[in-house]
C-alpha cells in the first residue's frame, strides 16, 4: 500500500517530464516517452483504430457517441487500408514497439492498440462502406490535428532551443568568469561587470529593506519587552541607590577614619587612642558622649577628646570599658584656653544650659585685649593636664557681653557636635619636668647689653627666669691688663640630675598639630562670615589742601 | 507561455534565495552558524523541475555569489553547478524510460526473490536501484539540500586545510549543524515554493482526472 502512494505521488512529480498536456499513463500501463508520442500521433491520425480508454479521448469530440468495438473494427480496417500514411506509420510504431520490447526482457509493454482487422469478414462490408463515407468527413478534422501536432513539434523544437541556447549562454558565461580569475582581460571580466551592474542595485534595495525590517522588529521587540525592562531597571535603581548609599557611608567612615588616623600620626608624642560614640545626651542643657574605651585602654578621667581637628570635651565618670565626655559646649565645663593670634589667655567655658546655644565663652580675657573677629581659641595647657594648642572655637564677636560683672565674648566651637561619631582620646600626661622644660623653652632670653662708652661698663646677661648670669666686659684697652679668671679650686660643681632611662623622651614641641580635613563631615555647618570693620581711609581732597605762603 | 512563466517563477525563487542568503541569513544565525537557504532552493528545483532548471540556477547563483561575494577565486562559480548536478543526478526525477527499467528489474527481482534466489532487506526501499519509483519529495529535497551543503563545506574545508589550517571535530560539528540547519530551511521553504512553481495544483488536476 505504502508503495503504490509513493508511486503515485511521484507521478505527480513526473508531471515535468511529461510536460504539459501530456497525459498521465496509468500505473500499470507506463508507457516510454518515444512510445507515448508515437501513439499520440498514431491516434491523431487514426483515432477510431485504437482502443483508447475513455478518458484519454480529445476534448473536441465528447460529444460523439461512442461506436462499439465492432463497429470501430469495421470502420478501422477500412480506413487503416486507405491511408497509406496512416498505416505505414504505425506500421513503424508497431515495429519499434516490438523491437523495444523483445528488447525489454520479452515484450512486458503491453500495446494499448486494437489488433488489426485480420478477423472482418465480408458480411460487414456494408457497414465499412458506411464507415467508409464517415471517415471521409472526419479526414478533414485529422488534418487540422495533423498541423496542430505539426504546430506542437515546432514549439517543442523552439521550446528546445531556447534550453540550448539559454544554458549555453549561462555555461559560456561561467566559463568566462572561471577563466577571468586567470587572465586579465575586458573581455573576459564582461560577465562578472555585467552580473555586478545587474545585482549590485538589487541587492542593495533588498538589503536596505530588510535592514529596515530587522530594526523594526526589533524595535517592536524592545516595545514588547519595554516593562520587563522598566521593572528590572527599577530593581536595578534600587540596588545601586542602596549600594551607592552604601558606598556614601563607607566614603564617609573611611574619611572620618583618615582623619582621625592622620591626626594621630601628626600627634603620636600624645597617645592618640581611637574610639567610637555609641551614645549621645543631647538635651538642652547637658551635652555628654558615651565612647567604647575605658581604663583598660588606658583611658583615664580630664583626658582630652578630639574630633575634625578641635576639641570635644574632657573625660570623666570613666570605667573600665568606657568613659563619658563632658562637651566643652556644657555650662559646667570649663577649659583654659588663650587666643592665638593675641596669647591673651582666659576661661573656656560652654553656654548650652545658660541660653541653649551650643556655644562658649570666653572669660578673663585681659581688659585692654579685643580679640578680632575668626581668632582661634586654642588650648593653654593651663589647668587641665591638656596638649597644648588643640582648637576650641572662632571667636565669633568682638562685642563683650557682660554676666554678673564678668566681661566675655563669644566663641563658636570647632567640633559639630551633632554629627559625633568617631573621637579621639589623647592619653597625654605630662609630667612636671616637662612642663617646667616647656615653661622655659617658651620663655624668652633677656640680654642686656651697655652702650659703647669710652669707659667699660661691665654688662650684664639673663637667661630666663631663673639663670641669671653675670659677666663683666673689660675695656677694649684694658683687656690685656686684666687676668683671665680662674675658677675656685675649693668649689664643687653641683651634680646634675641624671636622667631616667626609662621615661620618654620629651618631644621638642609638645603643641597640637592641628592635621589637614578631607573633609568627612557630612554636611558642615555653616559658620558666619565675619568681615572686619574696615577702618577708614584717609581723605584726600585738594580743595581742603591749604598752602602755605612763603612770603 | 507556461513554460516561460514557470522559468520566470524558477529565476524569482533562485534570485531571491540569493538575496535572502547574503541579506537575511546573518540575522538567523544561530551559535554562529548560516545555513543555505540557496541550497534550500536549489534542492526544491532539482526535484520540482528538473536538471535544467537547476543547471541554470546553480550557474546564476554562482555567478551572483562570484561577482559580489568571492572568497577564493572561481570557487563559487565552479562549486554550485557542479554540486548542483552531482545531486541532480541523484535526487531529480526519474525520467520514464528509467522508471519503466525500474520497474521491470522490480518485477524480476520479485521473481528470484519468489524462486528462493535472493531475500529482500528493509533498506532495499531507501535505495534507488532497489526500488520501482522516486524518493517522495518531503524526503529527497532535505536530503538533497543537506548533501549539497555538506559537499560544499568539504570544499572549503578541504580549502582552509590546504592552506594551513587545522580541521578538527569543531569544523565537522559545524559542518553537521550547518546541513541540519540547510535541511530544515528546505523542508519549511518546501511547500510555498512548490506551490508557487504549481505542483499542488498540477498533482490535484491530476487526481482529480483532468490537467491544467
Amino acid at each position: 500500500m505504502a508503495r503504490n502512494q509513493d508511486r503515485q505521488f511521484s507521478e505527480s512529480e513526473n508531471l515535468n517530464a511529461r510536460d504539459m498536456g501530456a497525459q498521465p499513463p496509468e500505473a500499470e500501463e507506463r508507457l516510454p516517452a518515444w512510445a507515448q508520442k508515437i501513439q499520440t500521433e498514431a491516434e491523431e491520425e487514426a483515432p477510431a483504430s485504437f482502443d483508447a480508454p475513455e478518458e484519454e479521448k480529445p476534448e473536441e469530440r465528447p460529444e460523439a457517441p461512442r461506436p462499439s468495438l465492432e463497429e470501430e473494427e469495421e470502420t478501422n480496417a477500412p480506413i487503416a487500408e486507405e491511408s497509406s500514411v496512416f498505416s505505414s506509420r504505425e506500421e513503424e510504431a508497431d515495429q519499434a514497439w516490438a523491437r523495444e520490447a523483445q528488447r525489454v526482457e520479452g515484450g512486458q509493454f503491453r500495446r494499448r492498440t486494437a489488433a488489426p482487422d485480420a478477423g472482418a469478414s465480408p458480411k460487414n462490408s456494408k457497414k465499412a462502406a458506411k464507415s467508409r463515407k464517415n471517415g471521409k468527413k472526419k479526414d478533414g478534422k485529422n488534418r487540422k490535428k495533423k498541423n496542430a501536432s505539426r504546430e506542437e513539434e515546432r514549439r517543442s523544437f523552439v521550446k528546445m532551443m531556447a534550453i540550448v541556447v539559454i544554458c549555453g549562454t549561462l555555461f559560456i558565461m561561467v566559463a568566462l568568469m572561471i577563466v577571468s580569475n586567470f587572465v586579465s582581460s575586458p573581455l573576459l571580466a564582461l560577465p562578472r561587470r555585467l552580473v555586478n551592474a545587474v545585482v549590485t542595485p538589487v541587492q542593495s534595495t533588498f538589503s536596505t529593506i530588510t535592514d529596515s525590517v530587522v530594526t523594526y522588529l526589533r524595535t517592536l521587540k524592545i516595545r514588547g519587552n519595554l516593562e520587563y525592562e522598566y521593572e528590572q531597571l527599577l530593581i536595578q535603581l534600587d540596588d545601586m541607590a542602596n549600594d551607592t548609599a552604601r558606598m556614601q557611608e563607607l566614603i564617609h567612615e573611611n574619611a572620618a577614619l583618615r582623619d582621625i588616623l592622620q591626626e594621630q600620626e601628626g600627634n603620636r608624642d600624645m597617645n592618640g587612642l581611637f574610639a567610637q560614640v555609641i551614645g549621645t545626651e543631647g538635651g538642652n542643657y547637658f551635652s555628654t558622649l558615651t565612647l567604647n574605651v575605658g581604663s583598660s585602654d588606658g583611658v583615664a578621667d580630664y583626658m582630652a577628646v578630639v574630633d575634625n581637628g578641635g576639641l570635644v570635651g574632657v573625660t570623666y565618670n570613666t570605667t573600665e570599658r568606657s568613659c563619658n565626655v563632658r562637651c566643652i559646649i556644657n555650662s559646667d565645663c570649663t577649659v583654659a584656653g588663650l587666643v592665638q593670634s593675641s596669647r591673651d589667655q582666659g576661661s573656656v567655658k560652654g553656654t548650652l544650659g545658660t541660653n541653649g546655644e551650643p556655644m562658649c565663652r570666653m572669660y578673663y580675657l585681659p581688659d585692654n585685649s579685643l580679640p578680632r573677629p575668626g581668632d582661634v581659641v586654642v588650648t593653654s595647657g593651663v589647668g587641665l593636664e591638656f596638649p597644648k594648642g588643640i582648637p576650641i572655637g572662632y571667636i565669633r564677636e568682638s562685642t563683650r557681653g557682660m554676666e554678673d560683672n564678668k566681661s566675655y565674648v563669644v566663641l563658636e566651637p570647632v567640633v559639630d557636635f551633632q554629627h559625633l561619631e568617631y573621637v579621639t582620646v589623647y592619653r597625654y600626661r605630662p609630667s612636671y619636668a616637662e612642663n617646667a622644660q616647656a615653661r622655659s623653652s617658651s620663655s624668652q632670653s633677656i640680654a642686656l647689653e651697655p652702650l659703647v662708652t669710652a669707659r667699660p661698663i661691665p654688662s650684664f646677661e639673663m637667661e630666663g627666669l631663673s639663670d641669671f648670669m653675670y659677666s663683666a666686659t673689660a675695656a677694649p684697652d684694658a683687656q690685656e691688663e686684666t687676668p683671665a679668671p680662674t675658677s675656685a679650686p675649693g668649689i664643687t660643681p653641683a651634680p646634675t640630675a641624671t636622667p631616667d632611662p626609662n621615661a620618654t623622651p620629651v618631644p621638642d614641641n609638645l603643641e597640637y598639630h592641628v592635621a589637614d580635613r578631607t573633609g568627612a563631615t557630612a554636611t558642615p555647618s555653616p559658620r558666619p562670615t565675619f568681615t572686619p570693620t574696615p577702618s577708614p581711609e584717609p581723605t584726600a581732597d585738594a580743595g581742603a589742601m591749604t598752602v602755605e605762603d612763603d612770603e | 507561455m507556461k513554460a516561460l512563466k514557470r522559468a520566470l517563477k524558477a529565476l524569482l525563487i533562485t534570485v531571491l534565495a540569493y538575496l535572502v542568503q547574503v541579506c537575511v541569513m546573518k540575522y538567523l544565525a544561530f551559535q554562529g552558524i548560516m545555513g543555505s537557504v540557496v541550497f534550500a532552493a536549489l534542492a526544491i528545483i532539482i526535484v520540482s523541475c528538473g536538471k535544467k532548471y537547476a543547471f541554470c540556477a546553480s550557474c546564476l547563483i554562482g555567478m551572483m555569489m562570484e561577482s559580489m561575494l568571492s572568497n577564493v577565486p572561481a570557487l563559487y562559480v565552479i562549486a554550485y553547478p557542479v554540486i548542483t548536478m552531482l545531486c541532480a543526478q541523484y535526487f531529480a526525477d526519474m525520467s520514464d524510460r528509467q522508471l519503466e527499467r525500474r520497474r521491470m528489474m522490480a518485477e524480476s527481482r520479485k521473481v528470484r526473490i519468489s524462486e528462493g534466489r535472493g531475500k529482500e532487506h528493509w533498506w532495499h526501499r531507501f535505495m534507488m536501484r532497489y526500488r520501482e519509483t522516486d524518493l517522495p519529495p518531503i524526503v529527497r529535497i532535505p536530503a538533497c539540500a543537506g548533501l549539497m551543503d555538506v559537499l560544499l563545506n568539504i570544499v572549503l574545508a578541504a580549502y582552509m586545510y590546504l592552506i594551513g589550517e587545522d580541521i578538527g571535530w569543531i569544523h565537522l560539528v559545524r559542518l553537521a549543524a550547518s546541513a541540519l540547519y540547510t535541511m530544515a530551511l528546505s523542508l519549511v521553504l518546501m511547500v510555498p515554493v512548490r506551490y508557487v512553481l504549481g505542483m499542488y495544483r498540477r498533482r490535484r488536476a491530476q487526481e482529480g482526472g483532468e490537467l491544467l
